[in-house]
């Protein structure tokens, strides 16, 4: 058991490794003076040649890849994730200040998330074939087919032209976290309910659930203590998967709520070539995304005594 | 088998793929033609959904964008989806340390959302070295390279569960080459999967290349893009917000289309427990996986 | 520069829970804040950096001299100031009585230390005066003089621009003589800043005027709508300005609608459209004249601008000094375009020309970031061409590419724009029109021999022969169709109905707060 853990463990820290690696010789392999724009950081229209060669030498950008690889990674072990092209400063200043935003995003859309799914799929099952589980089924299905740029947009139109409830940008207190959070939520949301709701029908075809039906409870009886117990582990790797996916909804709402956090930080670092930020932003990413799924795996192990027999693969 | 199935569902996409391969002919105007004298317009029998801020009719321009779409996502899907059968099949039948390499390669290449692949991707392929590539095909490169490996990951996983299966080794004693038993049993398999897999993919594509217009790394102009006139459009949402609702409810109604069509073809084709919805083609992979750990665990 | 370790960075984002990870949970704004827009983060206003927005140094830092309406000089930390007759020395009588925000006094010895930081030093050649610095005479301990090694005639107004040349604290630097605070004489002291607002407060001992409120915020809103939904809800009070918050005319005329009020002026920075000195097919005259009549300047000023902008073919509006005789703007003509094509020896039609085999095809570089906006124009205008015959496709490009292909003429046409008060004329002419001046990734209008000879001329002129001389310049832009000017663009700003007293600043480098009350 504790093997397996640290199998996983390890097999994940390798799994980033690997990332890393490849996005780091992805952004370098791309062509672009970086010397040549921290020149012009320096010295606006007055960065010449010779600067941006000595510029080029200082930083080391002559060097082999791997060397440079090598360097870049010891260097972020150490808290240094260089220094942003575009705004000047140390990444770790940036993730400092930026962070916070993204996480504040992330988690108040993923307890949204998972409210509105629980409540969708719960009330899809409740119903049954009913006008509100055809409805409910409706709904999850354009959830998960509208882009999120245009529920944002929509929801600018509806609350903040029209209605003039909410404001349509920035981090001013609760108010304003509302329709990011909405946005961010929606796709994951409808995504999950499904999961809910088809995964609470299997159940309740399953023998426990006929025994409950035999002691003579309620179907809602039934849904809630028999089988929503059961659909533990498809909802939560969904939800872990469905998380992780919540970042590029971060890169989009960060952009239209004008929220500074790290996807927004992304897209600029990709608009304006700040190889280092895309590098910093990257590394970041995977280790998340990583993380995630590790922790995802291993919660449905320690949920599912059948899981956590060795796998041979 | 197919003879209760929802021909009906198939309409919309059909709908789709029809307007995007005959736009040329259903276009009132030239989606690229500007009138000055004609900006900002409601709806009306010259100009059906009205005209955008250059005069240029919406219309027209709906339906162009309905082609880019099609186009791009066509292109995307078939290379990523040829790609990802090629070296997920070449993995999982040739196995030993070339499939241990591909499979760690594939599992790199999904440590990180497509989505976000592609958009490093683009930001690589900004450089002056590339400036001889336009936009379009930017996007479409960067998409296909971050779209492969699922498709890889999935045909490697039929590929090994079915070269379990008894009736390969009797050809395989029968002195059948592996080139004819690949075509000929395996590849059958792995192409019903992928399929089912690839057309609720589409959505989720269409969707990518409107993500990466919105951004601002997409197509263009005069091309016509749904993400692109969205984008274009919130100028304008206060006095016209139909800039914005046009587009997106264009490419909502795609993307539900081919989200309903894969939801009917996962119903029909693969195994009852795998009946999700339109969460199909996840679940249809976490199946073929499940399928191939069984098998090689057999073997061992 | 506040540097973080690892330990302090892990402690910093792992021990937020989630409620307190909410930041900028909005400070209760009294009546005696003024809430005024910017588009990016204002940064540490590192003087020698060219990292933090221009816009948020003017309210901190001041210079010698400050840039008035229409280029007039207006004294600043100088009450006085004479330039010598060989043009080789200025001379200047400091403000007395004036200390930095840190208390530390500003004097003679303050004003030398501050000039020699960018003065005579490599990375600020730029500028005329830095180039041409040969030292500082400390004349009296109100007293400074500046000599040069040759007469820069720009000088004085060269003096007015933001960075580097204002005045920091001698006490805001580290031991590496690296800025450390941003403490200057203005009107205003930084108190916070990050990347959602930098907060600033009303310098009590400023010299000059002060303002009649105690608070001003400057709101980060990157994005244009939701800085118009900030100005609706009262969030923020001033929206505006080029080098501060953009405000799109259409915006603006949204928002006048709705009851703001919105203030709008001439421009002094033209956007140009740049044949590219380099590429075969624009140095056939003939095809610059066919883009030259064939653009409709009207039709953008009124579509894309609603009416907020000014159609023009010169290369400086009359708000900037000497910016020559005003050529009338011709109306577009596609005939005459296609008629400067043939008599060009173009052969073909609206369908297209050819000659010698080779098709009509420009490359069209646009850089949204660069230079927002331009992509519409950009595909307005080929639009426009396309019904002339000429074939134009556009390279969407991010600002790093613009900044690598615009310096190597790797284009056919691109935008540019003059740099505008209080940098014009002699900043646009001296860089973006000479070929030694290393202008890096901002590239050149147009460059060749015989434009360098007057230039160069005009820009050591000064004096009455100036206007003569700078004339001349125009005129061979014009003869030759060297560029093509498109529009001045108007400064726009918009005002909630209870900021009272708004007037533009001097130059859209300024926050606007002089003389605005608040009700």
């Amino acid at each position: 058991m504790q093997r397996m853990f640290l199998r996983r463990v390890g097999l994940a820290l390798l799994l980033m490794l690997a990332a890393t690696a490849l996005t780091f010789a992805l952004v370098s392999a791309a062509p672009g003076n970086v010397a040549a724009m921290i020149a012009e950081r320096a010295a606006g229209a007055g960065a010449d040649g010779a600067m941006i060669a000595r510029i080029a030498a200082e930083l080391g950008l002559n060097d082999p890849l791997p060397l440079r690889y090598l360097r870049w990674l010891g260097n972020a072990a150490q808290g240094d994730f260089g220094v942003s092209l575009r705004t000047g400063k140390p990444m770790a200043e940036e993730f400092a200040a930026r962070i916070p935003v993204t996480l504040a995003l992330l988690s108040g859309g993923g307890v949204l998330v998972l409210v509105l799914s629980l409540v969708m799929g719960l009330a899809g099952a409740v119903s049954n074939g009913g006008v509100a589980d055809r409805l409910l089924h409706g709904l999850a299905l354009i959830g998960a087919s509208t882009p999120n740029f245009f529920v944002a947009a929509m929801l600018v139109i509806v609350f903040s032209v029209w209605l003039g409830w909410l404001p349509s940008f920035g981090m001013s207190g609760l108010a304003s976290w509302l329709l990011p959070w909405i946005t961010i939520a929606l796709f994951p949301a409808s995504v999950l309910a499904r999961v809910v709701r088809v995964n609470l029908q299997d159940a309740m075809s399953r023998p426990f659930a006929t025994t409950g039906f035999a002691k003579g409870l309620t179907r809602r009886a039934v849904l809630v203590r028999e089988a929503l117990p059961n659909i533990l582990i498809p909802f939560m790797t969904t939800f872990g998967a469905q998380f992780t996916l919540m970042i590029i909804g971060a890169i989009v709402v960060e952009r239209v709520f004008g929220l500074s956090g790290i996807g927004a930080f992304f897209i600029e670092a990709i608009r304006f070539r700040d190889f280092i930020g895309m590098q910093a932003v990257l590394l970041l990413f995977v280790v998340f995304f990583v993380s995630v799924n590790l922790i995802v795996d291993i919660a449905a192990m320690l949920a599912d005594p059948r899981l956590r027999r060795p796998r041979k693969a | 088998m197919m003879k209760n199935w929802p021909w009906l569902i198939l309409t919309p996409a059909i709908l789709f793929v029809l307007i995007g391969l005959f736009a040329p002919v259903l276009m009132t105007h030239d989606a690229a033609k500007q009138d000055y004298t004609a900006i900002l317009q409601g709806p009306s029998l010259e100009h059906y959904l009205g005209t955008d801020y250059l005069g240029r009719d919406m219309f027209s321009r709906i339906i162009g964008g309905a082609r880019t779409s099609l186009v791009a996502m066509s292109v995307v899907l078939v290379a990523a989806l040829v790609i990802g059968v090629v070296i997920g099949s070449f993995a999982g039948y040739v196995g030993g340390r070339t499939e241990l390499v591909l499979i760690s390669i594939i599992d790199i290449a999904l440590a990180l959302p497509s989505l976000v692949i592609a958009l490093a991707l683009i930001g690589v392929f900004s450089g002056p070295a590339w400036v001889w590539m336009s936009d379009y095909w930017k996007m479409i490169i960067a998409l296909t390279l971050a779209w492969w490996a699922n498709y890889a990951r999935m045909s490697r996983a039929v590929v090994v569960a079915e070269l379990q299966q008894p009736y390969i080794e009797a050809a395989r004693v029968m002195g059948a080459s592996h080139l004819w038993i690949f075509t000929r049993h395996i590849l059958p398999h792995v192409l019903g999967l992928v399929v089912v897999y690839a057309s609720a993919d589409a959505g989720a594509l269409v969707l990518a290349i409107a993500t990466l217009s919105f951004l601002g790394l997409g197509v263009a102009p005069p091309v016509p893009e749904w993400g692109q006139m969205l984008v274009d459009g919130m100028s304008y949402i206060e006095e016209f917000p139909s800039l914005v609702i046009i587009p997106g409810l264009a490419l909502t109604a795609v993307v539900v289309s081919f989200n309903l069509l894969g939801e009917a073809f996962a119903l029909q084709k693969v195994p009852r427990a795998v009946r999700g919805g339109f969460l199909a083609r996840k679940k249809a992979a976490r199946v073929a996986e499940e399928a191939a750990r069984a098998a090689t665990e057999a073997r061992a | 520069m506040l540097k973080l370790d690892r330990r302090n960075f892990l402690a910093g984002t792992a021990g937020l829970s989630f409620l307190s990870a909410l930041p900028g949970i909005a400070l209760a704004a009294g009546h005696d804040t003024l809430k005024v827009a910017i588009g990016g983060e204002t940064g540490d206003l590192d003087l020698l950096q060219n990292v933090s927005t221009l816009s948020s140094y003017t309210v901190v830092f001041d210079g010698l001299i400050h840039y008035g309406p229409g280029g007039t000089l207006v004294p600043g930390l100088a009450t006085a100031w004479a330039v010598a007759e060989d043009g080789l020395s200025i001379s200047f009588d400091l403000r007395e009585g004036v200390a930095f925000s840190d208390g530390t006094p500003f004097d003679a010895a303050a004003a030398e230390w501050n000039l020699k930081r960018w003065m005579g030093v490599a990375d600020f050649s730029w500028i005329g005066i830095a180039d041409a610095y040969d030292s500082i005479v400390v004349d009296a301990p109100n007293k400074i003089t500046i000599k040069l090694k040759r007469p820069v005639p720009a000088a004085l107004l060269e003096l007015t621009i933001v960075r580097p040349v204002r005045f920091l604290s001698p006490k805001a630097v580290a031991a590496d003589g690296k800025q450390s605070a941003p403490i200057g004489t203005g009107p205003w002291i930084v108190e916070s800043y990050d990347s959602s607002q930098t907060v600033l407060v009303r310098n009590d001992n400023y010299w000059g005027e002060k303002p009649s409120f105690a608070r001003m915020e400057l709101k980060v809103v990157p994005d244009e709508l939701a800085r118009a939904n900030g100005l609706r809800a009262g969030d923020l009070d001033v929206i505006g300005g080029d080098w501060v918050a953009p405000l799109s005319p259409r915006r603006a005329s949204a928002l006048k609608g709705e009851g703001m009020t919105v203030v709008a002026e001439a421009g002094t920075a033209t956007t140009i459209l740049g044949y590219s000195p380099k590429s075969p097919m624009m140095q056939d005259k003939a095809v610059r004249e066919a883009i030259f009549i064939g653009i409709d300047r009207a039709a953008i000023a009124a579509v894309l601008f609603e009416g907020y902008a000014d159609a023009t073919v010169n290369i400086f509006p009359t708000t900037v000094p000497t910016a020559g005789k005003q050529l009338p703007v011709p109306a577009r003509d596609v005939a005459a375009a296609q008629a400067a094509l043939t008599a060009g020896g173009w052969a073909g039609d609206a369908s297209g020309f050819t000659k010698d085999g080779v098709a009509l095809a420009i490359d069209f570089l646009v850089s949204e970031e660069a230079f927002p906006g331009s992509r519409r124009i950009a595909e307005m205008i080929q639009g426009q061409l396309t019904e002339v015959g000429i074939q134009v496709s556009i390279s969407s490009v991010d600002t790093a590419v613009m900044h690598a292909r615009r310096p190597a003429f790797e284009y056919d046409l691109t935008f540019f724009a003059t740099y505008g008060a209080p940098y014009d004329p002699h900043g646009t002419l001296g860089s973006s029109f000479v070929t030694a001046v290393d202008t890096g990734p901002d590239g050149k209008v147009y460059v060749s021999d015989e434009l360098d000879a007057l230039v160069l001329a005009a820009l050591a002129t000064g004096g009455d022969a100036r206007e003569g001389a700078m004339q001349a310049v125009y005129d061979w832009i014009s003869g030759n169709t060297a560029a093509c000017p498109l529009v001045v663009s108007q400064r726009i700003w918009a005002v909630n109905p209870r900021v009272k007293g708004f007037v533009l600043p001097a130059t859209d480098y300024d926050i606007p707060f002089m003389g605005i009350t608040l009700g």
